[in-house]
């Protein structure tokens, strides 16, 4: 009895300071996010001699730097907004619908083929963004995809480089992380129940999107949020491909606020930071759940 | 263990692949004059140098491609031996 006593304290002993540690560096981690949260209310002086202090009577600016960032220059703030959610969403879905499928054919027809193929990809993540992107931005120029225009009614070209077919690029970047998290975790499903769907008269399309693609539900959620959060949060590509009188991101458009007149409008900058943060933050904690299942049950069979 | 082996091979690859931080912390800094005259950037990865030997003011862009090919291979190199090293010793569930 006191035996079992001593072990559970002396356990509880080692949690309590475990915790501590963690609670420290979570601490440390959520630092940056809060510290932006309160810059985002001073002044602009105050944020850059006081940068750690909390807003005070005098340095505090209410809405300001949130109204200052929302009309400033002579680009909208609402149709970047707009941009950046059309791309976001567009580039997100492509690649949950053509890596799943493709992780799909990748997991179950094992030829030297699909193994070349799954090699490839999990080897084009070792490759950093900016060793392609000259060559990149100058495909993105030249490649021009027909299509037909309604309005003219005639077959019309658009190259890479607006915003309506930017996710094409960015499915030829997630492709590597979607389809080697999607093989891991069809490989766990039971191959069972898609020769009883084949018994029961499915087709392979049928098949896919009737009985493969529920089941796929926690891994479609968590490679969703890792892409949302990545085109969400992307500078470099939309920079160097979009055309930038005419189609503008969020975080493009924060970068205006830096080269405009050559002064940082550092309050500004702050609250426009927080207000692209929001969105990706209310995604996250409503499918918090998901992506813990989702990482968890994809990471077993790798 | 399989989560180690997906985490170890992440981790590695994102390390190399290295370049927001290093230019947003240092950019290169300090700078050295070495003997002939040239800066010396003492603090630069691997990524920062390809990208500056593209947009810098010396741009050598051929060299600069090869570069990226060679850290390429290098990379899978290093993760091919320690995926192999890492999945020996793994216990299937």
């Amino acid at each position: 009895m006191s035996k079992s006593a001593h072990t559970l304290s002396g356990q509880s002993r080692g949690k309590r300071a475990l915790s501590i540690v963690f609670a420290v560096i979570s601490v440390v981690y959520l630092m940056p996010i809060f510290i932006v949260l309160m810059n985002a209310f001073k002044s602009n002086s105050a944020v850059n001699m006081d940068t750690f202090a909390f807003p005070n009577s005098e340095t505090f600016m209410g809405w300001q730097n949130f109204i200052k960032g929302m009309t400033f220059g002579n680009y909208p703030f609402p149709k970047a907004v707009l941009f950046s959610f059309f791309i976001t969403l567009v580039s997100a879905g492509l690649i949950l619908l053509c890596c799943s499928m493709a992780a799909w054919y990748i997991a179950r027809v094992g030829s030297p083929f699909c193994k070349i193929v799954y090699y490839l990809c999990i080897f084009s993540m070792v490759v950093p963004f900016q060793m392609v992107m000259f060559t990149l931005a100058r495909t993105a120029n030249t490649v021009k995809i027909p299509y037909f225009d309604f309005l003219a009614g005639s077959i019309q070209k658009i190259a890479l480089n607006t915003p309506w077919t930017i996710p094409i690029i960015y499915l030829g970047f997630g492709a590597g992380l979607a389809i080697f998290m999607f093989v891991g975790f069809v490989k766990s499903i039971p191959i069972e129940i898609e020769e009883a769907a084949a018994i029961d008269g499915c087709g392979p399309v049928r098949t896919f999107f009737m009985v493969v693609m529920p089941m796929l539900k926690p891994t479609l959620i968590s490679v969703g949020i890792l892409e949302i959060m990545w085109v969400w949060n992307d500078f470099l590509l939309p920079y160097l491909v979009l055309d930038r009188n005419e189609y503008m991101t969020i975080p493009i458009l924060i970068q205006y606020l830096k080269g405009s007149y050559g002064t940082v409008d550092l309050g500004a900058t702050m609250a426009l930071i927080l207000l692209s943060i929001l969105p990706v933050i209310i995604f996250y904690l409503l499918c918090q759940k998901h992506i813990i299942k989702g990482v968890a049950a994809g990471a077993v069979k790798g | 263990m399989p989560s180690i082996t997906i985490c170890t091979f992440l981790t590695l690859t994102n390390g190399f692949k290295l370049f927001d931080q290093n230019l947003a912390l240092t950019a290169g800094r300090p700078f050295l004059m070495a003997a002939d005259g040239s800066t010396v950037k003492t603090t630069e990865m691997l990524a920062l140098n390809i990208y500056s030997s593209f947009y810098s003011n010396v741009t050598n862009r051929g060299v600069g491609q090869a570069k990226a090919v060679l850290f390429f291979i290098l990379v899978v190199v290093i993760s091919l031996v320690q995926l192999r090293a890492t999945r020996s010793k793994e216990v299937q569930q």
